[in-house]
């Protein structure tokens, strides 16, 4: 689902009123799957009822999804898409013996999508989930509303599976705002 | 050219009303004077005095996503660029290209368009896909043709009748832009027709200003044959932009048969890929980005015969090979790598993917020494600490 689609089923979403929107946190909370974080202030869960095709994160955000988004990924399983299943979706499938290198390209290729710009600035293996991880960061050109975006993730396969949590919100005053709060929660993610 | 007539960019109303194009100006002349015609006979396109027409409240919408378009960050800003496209423009425009504001826009998928107040865009997926100055002709003289037909104006005219039906059945306002494209795709076959003249009239006009009218056809050729790999997908999903445009093979045949008695003229492959080399790096990694890998292969395959002694071209391929990881993909990319190293300049990326496959078949000594030729020729590399880390975690 490209982000033109996805802000087209958000903003239909809400006038329809299926959106629900949730506050979690802060402290330790069920994040999605299997996945356990700890978050030092509250964030606006996104859910939306009789999605299809089904989401396969979660959604949070602080100021807004069209503002700043926090998307989890948890307990993704071999050949399941990173993205929701569309027509095209089968490129973007994690596959279970993936190398970092090319879960970075797989999740570049799920920004990029809908002609969003996106350029990885730096790539880094780190401690993700109790164990070993990766850490990365990119700006992305957002092709909807030319709007200028920063984003920062972590991922990590356990049991062959993929866990991932990517922040992106607006370069400018948002991302900062929330980087912190995004950190301390890729630190105190674990699995049940 | 498969190229919209207009712009895209702004709020649904606007864009319901832009998505479409027609010819008026094209009415005026007689079939029989306007294959005689080239892009610099034609009279100048000068703005509506009347703001208050259809015409001219079209151009200051016109006008108006101009202003955006300027903004955006999809716009590549380089003036030599810039000024070489105007540069082929004028010459198979003529005085036409004075009245051009040029865009090159970074997006990989193949599209150019032009509007009624002459903004021009070309996607860098385009310019990357062209073989020469000849077939960069080609596309800037196709859309000069719709430019001096003022083919806009019927198809702004139909478009605004259409979306005030979608309106009238509350379309436009909950569905924006899908409403606008159903709406304008319903009158997509009505422009086919337009597309054609323009196409005779680039030809016509390559061949008066001295380019090798044969290249024209390539351009369509060189595009199906990277879509024929997918026969699941039709080239109307690889843009919307086909949806209004006759059929690849049409316009190759009648562009071939325009010209099978013309023979020599400027091609200009060396002066074309001059000019791209500086977005090269940038037009490799985003035709990776569109993970269509299959067509990757097809364009890299084409474009390494065209310019063997290059080494990213290669490269890339040997790159979607590995990412695309189909049985035997491992051993092309492994052939293609090694290929691109021992060029005279050896492309970066080329060690990493020998690195790569030589770690995924624990050849851990080569692997480690392919990673460290990848970091000597790429030290500020996004990726270097990662690799760095492959390095240690094999040397221990």
């Amino acid at each position: 689902m490209n982000i033109r689609n996805w802000l087209s089923m958000v903003l239909a979403s809400l006038l329809v009123g299926c959106a629900l929107v949730q506050p979690v946190g802060p402290g330790e909370i069920s994040a999605r799957g299997r996945m356990l974080v700890t978050l030092d202030k509250a964030w606006n869960k996104f859910e939306f009822s009789g999605q299809n095709p089904a989401p396969v994160s979660a959604m949070w955000t602080q100021d807004g999804l069209t503002l700043d988004v926090l998307r989890i990924w948890s307990g993704i399983k071999s050949d399941e898409a990173i993205l929701p299943k569309e027509s095209e979706a089968s490129s973007f499938n994690f596959r279970a013996a993936m190398q970092p290198d090319e879960l970075l390209a797989l999740f570049e290729a799920a920004y990029a999508t809908g002609g969003n710009k996106y350029k990885l600035v730096k790539a880094e293996p780190t401690t993700f989930l109790n164990g070993s991880g990766t850490r990365f960061e990119f700006f992305m050109d957002r092709k909807a509303d030319n709007v200028k975006l920063q984003g920062l993730g972590y991922f990590a396969v356990r049991n062959n599976e993929l866990h991932a949590i990517v922040f992106t919100a607006p370069r400018l005053a948002f991302f900062p705002r929330h980087v912190q709060s995004v950190e301390k929660i890729a630190v105190s993610a674990t699995l049940r | 050219m498969p190229l919209r007539s207009e712009s895209v960019p702004g709020s649904t109303r606007r864009v319901a009303l832009r998505l479409a194009f027609g010819s008026l100006a094209a009415m005026a002349f007689s079939s029989s004077a306007r294959a005689q015609t080239l892009i610099a006979d034609h009279a100048a396109v000068v703005k509506p005095k009347d703001i208050g027409s259809d015409e001219g409240s079209f151009w200051a919408l016109l006008d108006r996503d101009e202003a955006d378009l300027r903004r955006s960050a999809f716009v590549i800003h380089d003036p030599g660029l810039i000024g070489y496209l105007r540069q082929v423009a004028c010459k198979v425009g003529g005085a036409h290209c004075e009245g051009l504001r040029i865009y090159a826009l970074r997006n990989p998928e193949f599209n150019a368009s032009i509007a009624l107040n002459g903004v021009l865009q070309i996607w860098s997926g385009l310019l990357l896909r062209m073989d020469n100055e000849a077939q960069l002709a080609a596309i800037l003289g196709h859309e000069l043709g719709h430019y001096v037909r003022r083919n806009g104006i019927v198809r702004f005219k139909d478009a605004k009748t259409r979306s005030g039906a979608a309106a009238a059945m509350g379309m436009v306002p909950l569905l924006g832009l899908i409403g606008g494209l159903a709406t304008m795709s319903a009158g997509a076959s009505v422009y086919r027709s337009h597309e054609f003249e323009a196409d005779a009239l680039s030809l016509r006009s390559l061949r008066g200003s001295g380019y090798d009218t044969r290249e024209a056809a390539k351009v369509w050729s060189n595009l199906r044959a990277e879509l024929a790999v997918d026969a699941n997908r039709h080239a109307s999903s690889q843009s919307a932009m086909f949806a209004t445009h006759p059929g690849m093979e049409d316009r190759q045949a009648k562009l071939t048969d325009q010209a099978k008695d013309d023979a020599g003229g400027f091609v200009g492959a060396e002066v074309y890929q001059a000019q791209l080399e500086p977005l090269m790096h940038d037009l490799l990694q985003d035709e990776l980005g569109r993970r269509r890998f299959d067509e990757t292969i097809v364009l890299m395959t084409r474009l390494s015969a065209l310019r063997p002694e290059r080494s990213d071209l290669i490269a890339t391929r040997g790159e979607a090979f590995r990412i695309r990881g189909k049985p035997d993909d491992a051993a092309s990319a492994w052939t293609d790598y090694l290929a691109a190293t021992q060029r005279e300049e050896p492309s970066p990326i080329a060690w990493r993917g020998i690195g790569l496959l030589n770690r995924s078949w624990r050849r851990r000594a080569d692997a480690v020494h392919a990673f460290q030729k990848y970091l000597a020729l790429a030290p500020t590399a996004p990726d270097a600490a990662l690799i760095d880390s492959y390095i240690k975690e094999m040397t221990i």
